[in-house]
């Protein structure tokens, strides 16, 4: 008997399943009447326990899974492994499905019903947009009988297969169908490639549909990372994604957080392949998309930082022509010269879905620098890779002659889930649990609170404030949050004379700082933080010194002091 | 315990059970199988796997049954705890 899986596939089945064993082992009942029911609940998991995830990890464990791990999209997964041979130039493996040869009656019938509920649903659209009802438009019934039916077919038969990819680009409801029934990601991998056309498709077919059609492609993906990144590696696609306005940007923005985030925190091992996306957007901002990228593409770039701003700020070492080289991966990656980064940030910086996300992404990061330095904040390079990196941004965003608005970002995600963690608020409880993993689940989340804060955010109400005095207050406020919650590092960072009074006061002083909602305000707050400091705790005055005389400090204060000015 | 507090106990626990039984049909085991499909492995041991597991959601969705059943007989037994009760102070209906 064949066989086979698909690696991605197989990533996302365990954490299921891992999943499915947490939440059985969270089940319990005390009532004599439930007995027989928590017997079964702990028989599910015993089997998962013991078949399931013995059966995935030999199969993550193999050779085999390492060597198609870093490899490409290119074939489909449907042959047999003996087949094969030798080339595997497709992460997804073959499953070995058995071939089945496809009567011609029914290939005929199939297609001639493709067409038809394809006329039936240009029909509808018209009908909608000439706001009669759309009487024409196939049923939701009809479109998944006719989904199932192609879908079991494009599993066992190639050629039908590669006949629908082609279709793609004519037939609208193809690409729907992706959303609306389940396709191997192979096949809507080959969609995607075939449907990705750079701004659009040029012929006769409506445009509008067609973006429709590509997103739900897009989004039929997004549960399969790898397949995701795959996607992003080809060039030409990854352009032509970054190119398209038209695209829902919901969608492609959550398309590439699956690909540049999530499958690296999957596989931590692709985080090169992450940077090779990275490295060929920063082309692509120095080239064809100097005038901007999409929407979608910016917001999933700005919101996937999260997982690469640990190894990206610690390579901005001068500005300039200097490269910026990633050596924290194996083999290095160049992404461009400090110039060449400053492009593709500000291409990002320019459309507002990604502002917040970005935003909010740097003042995690701020805050999760100080919880790991510890006491050693003014000893240890990470605060200079900050302010680096925060100066970079700050030149980005005045390259584009627009001001991140990070301060909008702190203020919306104050009022979610993410409150006290990220920007000016300062959950220090919560901070001290661990702002790495913080970190790592602000990207899911940043696209929505974009989305959320562009709806309703007016240009003119945007708050002033630059990226580098924001930073620079921020990294005041963790640095003292941080050292107010954490004893431990008093030693370390020479602050043992501060009294346990003055600890509660500056807390005090943290919070109200947390609860401004006017950027203004803030930034004087921040300034009384200041004055009382440097007046009253002589220790963490002194502190404050030495971290501000942490290279690229004094870059960030020059934005502060315009601030100050407003 | 009085009839009126027996008949209490009987309804929390049949909340109970109707709540656990809510959990079982929406835990994730019950939607595995949609990431375990053919799409993702084959193979004699991918097969075993799936066959055990649907058996396992079978056996849970008659387990989450039988819950709702002992929570309708409980809430039975409570109706006729009531009457005792009422009829004990001289209410009828």
């Amino acid at each position: 008997m064949d066989a086979g899986y698909e690696p991605g596939r197989v990533v996302q089945l365990s954490r299921r399943t891992l999943e499915a064993i947490d939440t059985l082992a969270d089940l319990a009942s005390t009532d004599p009447a439930a007995a027989e029911a928590i017997r079964t609940i702990r028989l599910t998991r015993s089997n998962l326990e013991d078949h399931w995830m013995p059966a995935l990890r030999d199969i993550e464990g193999s050779d085999a899974m390492m060597r198609w791990r870093a490899s490409r999209l290119g074939t489909f997964g449907l042959r047999s492994l003996s087949a094969l041979g030798d080339s595997l130039p497709d992460h997804l493996r073959p499953v070995g499905l058995a071939a089945v040869p496809m009567p011609v009656e029914t290939r005929d019938h199939l297609l001639r019903r493709l067409d038809f509920l394809e006329r039936k649903t240009f029909t509808g659209v018209a009908d909608r947009r000439s706001g009669t009802h759309p009487n024409g438009a196939p049923t939701k019934r009809e479109i998944e009988e006719l989904g199932e039916q192609l879908a079991w077919w494009v599993a066992r038969d190639r050629e039908f297969a590669d006949e629908l990819i082609e279709l793609s680009v004519s037939n609208m409801l193809v690409g729907r169908l992706l959303g609306d029934v389940r396709f191997s990601s192979s096949f809507a991998s080959e969609v995607v490639r075939r449907m990705a056309v750079p701004n659009g498709p040029d012929t006769a077919v409506d445009h509008d549909r067609y973006a429709e059609s590509l997103s739900s492609a897009l989004a039929s993906l997004t549960d399969d990372p790898a397949a995701c990144l795959d996607l992003l590696l080809d060039e030409p696609t990854a352009y032509a994604l970054a190119s398209w306005q038209s695209l829902d940007t919901a969608m492609l923005a959550d398309f590439v957080v699956s690909a540049l985030h999530v499958a690296v925190v999957v596989e931590r091992d692709r985080l090169r392949d992450g940077y090779e996306v990275l490295q060929f957007l920063t082309r692509a901002a120095n080239g064809p998309l100097d005038g901007g990228m999409s929407a979608g593409m910016a917001a999933g770039v700005a919101s996937s930082l999260a997982g690469y701003i640990d190894t990206l700020a610690p390579a901005i070492e001068q500005e300039g022509t200097t490269p910026v080289v990633i050596r924290a991966v194996s083999p290095p990656v160049e992404l461009g010269t400090y110039d060449d980064l400053v492009d593709l940030f500000g291409a990002v910086v320019r459309v507002p879905d990604a502002q917040p996300a970005l935003g909010t992404v740097l003042a995690a990061y701020t805050f999760e620098t100080f919880e790991r330095v510890g006491g050693e904040a003014t000893t240890r390079p990470d605060v200079t890779h900050l302010a680096e990196f925060a100066d970079l941004l700050g030149d980005a965003s005045r390259t584009e002659q627009a001001e991140l608005v990070m301060a909008a970002a702190v203020e919306e995600a104050r009022s979610r889930q993410l409150s006290g963690l990220i920007g000016f608020g300062t959950n220090v409880a919560l901070l001290a649990g661990g702002a790495g993993s913080v970190a790592r689940a602000i990207a899911g989340q940043t696209v929505k609170l974009a989305t959320n804060w562009r709806d309703r955010t007016e240009s003119e109400q945007l708050p002033v404030g630059q990226i580098p005095a924001q930073t620079y207050d921020l990294i005041t406020v963790a640095a003292v949050a941080v050292a107010a919650a954490d004893p431990s590092m008093h030693r370390n960072a020479r602050l043992h004379d501060v009294t346990s009074a003055q600890w509660t006061e500056a807390r005090r002083q943290v919070a109200l700082i947390a609860r401004l909602d006017d950027p203004h305000d803030r930034a004087l707050a921040v300034g009384d933080l200041d004055f009382w400091i440097e007046t009253s705790v002589p220790g963490l005055a002194f502190y404050l010194l030495e971290l501000r005389k942490t290279p690229g400090m004094a870059e960030l204060k020059e934005g502060r002091n315009a601030v100050g000015a407003d | 315990m009085n009839a009126t507090a027996r008949a209490n106990q009987l309804r929390q626990r049949a909340r109970h059970l109707r709540q656990l039984a809510d959990a079982i049909e929406t835990l994730p085991v019950m939607r595995l199988d949609r990431y375990g499909d053919v799409d993702t492995w084959i193979g004699t041991r991918p097969d075993l796997c799936r066959a055990t597991l649907a058996t396992n959601q079978h056996q849970l969705h008659a387990a989450a049954d039988d819950l709702r059943w002992h929570a309708y007989r409980f809430e039975q037994q409570a109706e006729e705890l009531d009457a005792v009760a009422r009829s004990q102070i001289g209410l009828t209906g």
